[in-house]
């Protein structure tokens, strides 16, 4: 029996559509996070619909969500981050989704590709890079040569400091990839070994089952994780540098 | 300082009380960071990979667009190299400046 464990991370064309030189074709990426945009949509509309001042059960699971998040903004940027919070809290249910849908059988887990995180680490860097001209003015170019340092070293301080700027968004999709492509090499591994083993499969099983639940809790964490990282990156920019 | 910023502050501090009081009736609850170590040591990794793929990237475009010898491929990936080192440093002095308040 041929084990390929990479299989799935494979894209699948479903309707192809072309725009000019742009290829725009519905793949079983692009339908996951559609799919997980609408299911997170809804939630949110079902959930929230006769608020009430005493929450139902209902309402205080996403308000426990977004007090999350408001809090996090809250701690690692302070009340002036208040205006990014739908963006954190979008990106935060985006990954979230996209982490936990993929564990369901057939599904496709996009959080698992570099195209994907990628653009929204390099959305956050685009963002952080406007928030901070906005906030400072071309003062926040400072960030690349912080204060106190001699200008003997700016040669050497400021391509590091550039370096270490651009490669946030390379940590932020390293990491999120590569939980979410090893968390699945290994289920589909020791998923396979119970079809290869017969009767003797239900133990690769229970560790398999096991393992769906250390899953949902990475999916969980590494949601977070990005979101928080995400708040960090962009906390420097609303901080000034004198 | 605002109003919501007074209110966010007063509300850390009733938190803190609360936190206190906590640990004298229940004893010390173990720091969020001690039970994350392994999220820690994955953050760290990644920023320490991060950089080194940054160097790297971006010397390997200059190389191609400036059509230079490899050598300053080997520069960015070393500068991409200290990057990282000094994303993990700027990262952990946030976390202790986080613990110290």
């Amino acid at each position: 029996m041929n084990i390929e464990p990479l299989a799935q991370f494979e894209l699948k064309t479903f309707i192809p559509i072309r725009i000019g030189p742009v290829d725009i074709s519905l793949t079983n990426s692009s339908i996951s996070m559609i799919l997980a945009t609408v299911l997170a949509l809804f939630l949110l509309f079902v959930m929230t619909r006769r608020l009430r001042i005493i929450p139902h059960a209902a309402q205080s699971m996403i308000e426990v969500f977004y007090n999350f998040i408001v809090n996090m903004v809250y701690e690692t940027i302070g009340t002036k981050g208040e205006k990014i919070i739908p963006f954190i809290f979008s990106l935060f249910l985006f990954i979230l989704f996209g982490n936990l849908l993929g564990l369901f059988p057939y599904t496709f887990t996009f959080t698992s590709h570099l195209s994907v995180v990628g653009t929204m680490a390099l959305l956050g860097l685009g963002l952080s890079t406007i928030i901070g001209i906005y906030h400072q003015g071309w003062r926040w170019l400072r960030v690349f040569f912080p204060a106190g340092i001699p200008v003997l070293l700016a040669p050497i301080i400021v391509p590091i400091e550039i370096i270490s700027f651009l490669s946030k968004p390379f940590s932020l999709t390293v990491r999120l990839v590569m939980n979410m492509v090893v968390g699945h090499i290994m289920l589909d591994v020791i998923a396979a070994f119970v079809v290869a083993l017969g009767l003797a499969g239900f133990v690769p099983l229970f560790f398999a089952g096991v393992l769906i639940i250390f899953e949902a809790g990475i999916a969980l964490l590494q949601a977070y994780i990005y979101t928080i990282l995400t708040c960090i990156y962009l906390s420097e920019s609303f901080e000034s540098h004198h | 300082m605002d109003d919501r910023e007074q209110a966010f502050v007063k509300s850390k501090e009733l938190e803190a009380k609360i936190k206190a009081l906590h640990e004298q009736v229940v004893g010390k609850v173990p720091d969020r960071l001690d039970r994350q170590g392994a999220g820690l040591a994955v953050t760290i990794m990644s920023d320490l990979l991060g950089g080194l793929i940054a160097g790297g990237v971006i010397g390997f475009l200059i190389q191609r667009f400036f059509d230079t010898k490899p050598f300053i491929l080997g520069i960015f990936i070393f500068l991409g190299g200290i990057a990282g080192l000094l994303n993990v440093y700027k990262y952990v002095r946030r976390i202790e400046n986080g613990k110290n308040k």
